[in-house]
C-alpha cells in the first residue's frame, strides 16, 4: 500500500471516529434532556433549549461542515 | 503561463470553484429553510407558552429522536465511504438512513393515529403539533426521495468519489433535518 493511500485511509478511520463520538455526545446530551424534563426543575425552559443548541452545534461543525462556508475545511 | 499551463490550470480550477458555488446554494437554501423552522418554533411558544398536552407520548418522542439522530450517523458514514471510493459501504449506509428514516415516519404516523384522538387539529395544541410535525415529516420525506435517488445514481455508477456532490448534498440536507428536530423534540414533548 502507498503511503498516500495509507494516509487516506488513516484520515477516513479517525473521521469515523469523530463521527461515533459525535453520536455518542449527542445520545448523552438526548438523555440529560429527557431526564430534566422528567423532573422538572424550575427554569428548564433555557435548560432544556441550551442542551439543544449544545445537540445541534456538533451536528453543524463535525456531519455538516459549516467550516466550509469560509473555506475552513476541504472535505 | 503559457497557454497550455493557464488551460490546465482551468481545467483543475474549475470544478473547485462549482463545488464551492454548490456549496454556498445550499447553505442560503439551508439557512432560508432554518427561517420556517424559527417561524414555527415562535408561533408554538406564542400560542401555548410552556404548555405541552399530558397525553402526548413521551416514549414514542424519545424513540423517533434517537432514531433520527441514529440516521445522521449513518448518513455521516455514507458521506465519508463515498469521499474513500469505497461505494459499496455508501450504498450500504445509505440504505440503513433510507430504513431509519422510514421508521422515524411510522413513529410520527403512529404518534398522529393517537393524537387526533387526544388533542385533534381543531383544538389550539393539536393544531401547532401537527402544524410542526407535519412541516418537518415533508423535509424528512424529501430528504428520503434524495437519499433513494443519489442511492440509484451510486448503485448505477453515475455517482462516483470523484464527483461526490450529490451525496454529500443530500446528506448535508438530512443533518440539516435532523438538526431540525434536535429543537422541535425539547418544544414539542419536554417542556411543561
Amino acid at each position: 500500500m502507498s503511503d498516500i493511500a495509507a494516509t487516506g485511509e488513516m484520515q477516513g478511520a479517525r473521521r469515523i471516529g469523530i463521527g461515533v463520538r459525535v453520536v455518542l455526545v449527542l445520545g448523552a446530551l438526548t438523555v440529560i434532556e429527557y431526564a430534566i424534563a422528567i423532573a422538572e426543575p424550575p427554569g428548564q425552559l433555557p435548560l432544556i433549549f441550551a442542551i439543544a443548541l449544545a445537540k445541534a452545534v456538533p451536528i453543524l461543525i463535525y456531519f455538516m461542515h459549516v467550516n466550509q462556508i469560509w473555506g475552513g475545511e476541504h472535505s | 503561463m503559457t497557454a497550455v499551463g493557464h488551460a490546465a490550470h482551468g481545467v483543475h480550477e474549475a470544478p473547485a470553484k462549482r463545488l464551492g458555488i454548490n456549496r454556498l446554494g445550499l447553505w442560503f437554501f439551508i439557512l432560508s429553510e432554518s427561517i420556517l423552522f424559527v417561524g414555527l418554533l415562535m408561533v408554538r411558544f406564542s400560542l401555548l407558552g410552556t404548555y405541552i398536552h399530558e397525553e402526548l407520548s413521551q416514549l414514542i418522542g424519545l424513540m423517533i429522536t434517537v432514531i433520527l439522530l441514529a440516521s445522521s450517523f449513518t448518513a455521516y458514514q455514507a458521506e465519508r465511504s463515498m469521499a474513500r471510493g469505497d461505494l459499496g459501504a455508501t450504498k450500504r449506509n445509505l440504505l440503513i438512513t433510507l430504513g431509519l428514516g422510514t421508521v422515524f415516519i411510522a413513529g410520527v404516523a403512529f404518534e398522529w393515529h393517537e393524537a387526533l384522538e387526544a388533542f385533534p387539529p381543531s383544538t389550539v395544541f393539536g393544531s401547532v403539533f401537527f402544524t410542526m410535525t407535519g412541516v418537518h415529516v415533508f423535509h424528512v420525506l424529501t430528504g428520503l426521495v434524495m437519499l433513494a435517488i443519489v442511492h440509484r445514481r451510486v448503485r448505477r455508477h453515475e455517482t462516483t468519489s470523484t464527483d461526490s456532490w450529490p451525496v454529500e448534498a443530500s446528506v448535508k440536507y438530512w443533518h440539516f433535518v435532523d438538526v431540525a428536530w434536535v429543537f422541535f423534540y425539547p418544544a414539542l414533548y419536554l417542556i411543561s
